[in-house]
């Protein structure tokens, strides 16, 4: 579990690839991207070893900046962007199980809440 | 992120005149594009900027403030006494040398903050999401439940530790 001392924000949306970026299916339908998220921001800060990474906004709402000195973020920490072609299973009350050409959108939903935390450039 | 997007965000940055890279934070505005980048100026108060561009710009910039300066922190706890160490060594060279003026991660404040509490099993969602559906069939209703469940996971539930003594 992660202890959070600020709130993330995260903008997601549903858009179909294949009509917006040319992202389509193969016809065997095994290739398709499922979604993808990205630090809605990036800020460069100076480390401990005196290396310049890039600290995506989701933690640098975490961090301890001296009075004063918070860098501004912007509305949102994480955008998201599921595929409205991929085959998704939802955990609902009543659902039958998972079928073998599906994909459990909450694992899908949990790796990309915490790859957009935890990726420094 | 792929690790060639990475390699271009870095190309891209090392365009970039030295005073605008010092102080710039990328926007990213689509997942499917992240090789797009927005420069915004987030430093947006002057006296941070102004600050952090009076230290030397000889590669020997780092130049931590912190209170971890007392050595009372040698010996036992092992992490504060390599960070201080780390802190007063101020010969080492930034990857990135036109970055001669961003700020310092306050990485050693965060790490020596007071633990936070845990969460309890009623306490709010950390994660706050806004989602754009516009599908029909219920499958809107089931992506937002499961967002939710997902952010709830991540900052609420507590991993259940296996392996113990007593398993192996």
């Amino acid at each position: 579990v992660i202890f959070f001392k600020s709130p993330i924000y995260v903008n997601a949306s549903l858009t179909d690839f294949c009509a917006t970026y040319g992202q389509c299916n193969s016809s065997a339908g095994t290739d398709v991207i499922l979604g993808g998220a990205v630090p809605a921001r990036t800020f460069p800060l100076v480390d401990n070893d005196g290396v310049v990474r890039y600290y995506p906004q989701a933690v640098i709402r975490q961090m301890d900046f001296p009075p004063g000195e918070s860098p501004q973020c912007g509305p949102s920490d994480i955008l998201m962007e599921f595929n409205s072609k991929a085959n998704f299973f939802y955990q609902k009350p009543n659902t039958t199980t998972i079928q073998p050409d599906q994909f459990d959108f909450l694992t899908v939903a949990i790796h990309e809440y915490v790859s957009c935390m935890t990726r420094l450039i | 992120m792929r690790k060639s997007t990475a390699l271009r965000v870095l190309y891209l940055i090392s365009l970039l005149p030295p005073a605008l890279a010092a102080l710039t934070c990328y926007d990213i505005t689509s997942p499917m594009h992240p090789e797009i980048l927005t420069p915004v100026d987030c430093w947006a108060d002057f006296a941070v900027r102004t600050k952090y561009t009076s230290l030397d710009d000889s590669g020997k910039k780092y130049k931590h403030t912190g209170n971890g300066g007392s050595g009372t922190d040698q010996g036992n706890n092992s992490m504060s006494a390599t960070n201080h160490n780390e802190h007063t060594s101020s010969s080492q060279n930034v990857n990135l040398p036109f970055f001669n003026f961003a700020p310092e991660a306050p990485l050693y404040e965060t790490f020596n903050a007071p633990a936070l509490a845990a969460p309890t099993w009623n306490a709010d969602n950390k994660i706050k999401f806004q989602l754009d559906c516009r599908q029909g069939g219920g499958l809107c209703d089931a992506m937002n439940q499961t967002l939710y469940l997902a952010g709830w996971y991540v900052s609420q539930v507590k991993a259940i530790i296996v392996g113990s003594a007593n398993d192996r």
